[in-house]
């Protein structure tokens, strides 16, 4: 992954859940410590950045994002949520939890329609709906997903985007990513490893919003070099 | 993001659900189910879930019946006369759990 053009410019942040009042997800942020280093101090956490390689500001949050993340430096910005869970042991049990989270029309059977929308929607997404910001005031945003082996899930989804919205072919970028390998070899590198990082600056201009032109969006897919 | 946790933690995680207290306001009877909470149901077939796909029963093709949700069993038979149900994971063995993270990066353009 590239974050050579970000630095570190802070050694911690805080984090702070925007609903202190459901206080059992301090659980939950404790899981997330443990698997960066944080130390759990009442309802803020405390980060090393070193852990996130580029660092943090006040994200515009989706409205139900897990975690607002906040830093001492109001400048670098990160937004970070995590998706839905999976039980890699068990991938038979993917669409049986996929259907008690999102299956919306039996609340005998699942709790999904009673999600705050579209935060959780935006959420269950991946962020992709979180617009580019104002150019004259943010850089263009950087999108990074940790997958694992799950990750099938999470390809198709983008896939589907990459479908739905006009002016974007994640197949043609890839290519122009890496001349000479073929979409399965991409794949490959997304599934390969307990812990995958996908670094997908390359989908950034591919998740732009319809608005934006085709043209635009393959100019700057021929721009942006996987590393 | 990847945590071993017991499967009695599992059950926490999914009782910090917004969604789920929300659903819980709206149908306050679904604690008066003779099979348990909609959570624990859902849980419960997690557990019977987990065991036949490793024993290559009925999992294998597919998991457990979506239907199962509101008709579980499984808490009932954990212990029957003393005896360890094997048809459901014992609620203190470990499972893994996994979340992606998406993240989204950007800085200020800068002044100078």
């Amino acid at each position: 992954m590239r974050y050579d053009r970000c630095g570190i410019p802070f050694r911690t942040l805080t984090i702070r859940h925007r609903q202190s009042r459901i206080l059992q997800l301090k659980h939950v942020i404790g899981l997330t410590g443990l698997r960066y280093g944080l130390s759990w101090g009442g309802y803020f956490v405390k980060v090393e950045a070193q852990h996130f390689g580029c660092v943090p500001f006040c994200a515009p949050a989706a409205a139900s994002a897990n975690l607002h993340v906040c830093a001492h430096n109001p400048h670098p910005t990160f937004l970070q949520i995590y998706s839905e869970f999976r039980l890699p042991a068990y991938p038979h049990l993917t669409p049986f939890i996929e259907h008690y989270s999102e299956y919306t029309q039996d609340p005998s059977t699942s709790v999904g329609g009673y999600w705050q929308q579209p935060g959780r929607s935006i959420l269950a997404n991946h962020l992709v709906e979180v617009p580019e910001p104002n150019r004259e005031i943010f850089e263009p945003l950087e999108r990074v997903y940790f997958t694992g082996e799950h990750s099938h899930h999470l390809l198709c989804r983008l896939w589907t985007y990459l479908h739905i919205w006009p002016g974007t072919d994640l197949r043609v970028s890839v290519r122009k990513l890496e001349s000479g390998s073929s979409e399965n070899r991409i794949i490959e590198m997304i599934l390969t490893g307990s812990f995958s990082i996908v670094y997908v600056n390359i989908l950034r201009s591919l998740f732009s919003y319809p608005s934006r032109s085709s043209h635009t969006s393959h100019h700057h897919a021929q721009e942006n070099v996987l590393d | 993001m990847r945590k071993k946790m017991s499967w009695i933690d599992l059950l926490a995680y999914l009782r910090t659900w917004s969604a789920l207290h929300t659903l819980k306001e709206h149908h306050p009877e679904d604690l008066l189910h003779p099979e348990g909470p909609l959570e624990e149901r859902f849980w419960n077939s997690l557990r019977r879930g987990a065991v036949q796909g490793n024993i290559g029963g009925r999992a294998e093709q597919g998991g457990p019946n979506r239907s199962e949700v509101g008709c579980d069993r499984g808490a009932q038979c954990v212990h029957q006369n003393g005896a360890t149900d094997q048809t459901v994971a014992d609620p203190e063995s470990e499972v893994e759990v996994e979340w992606g993270v998406a993240l989204i990066l950007t800085r200020k353009v800068s002044e100078e």
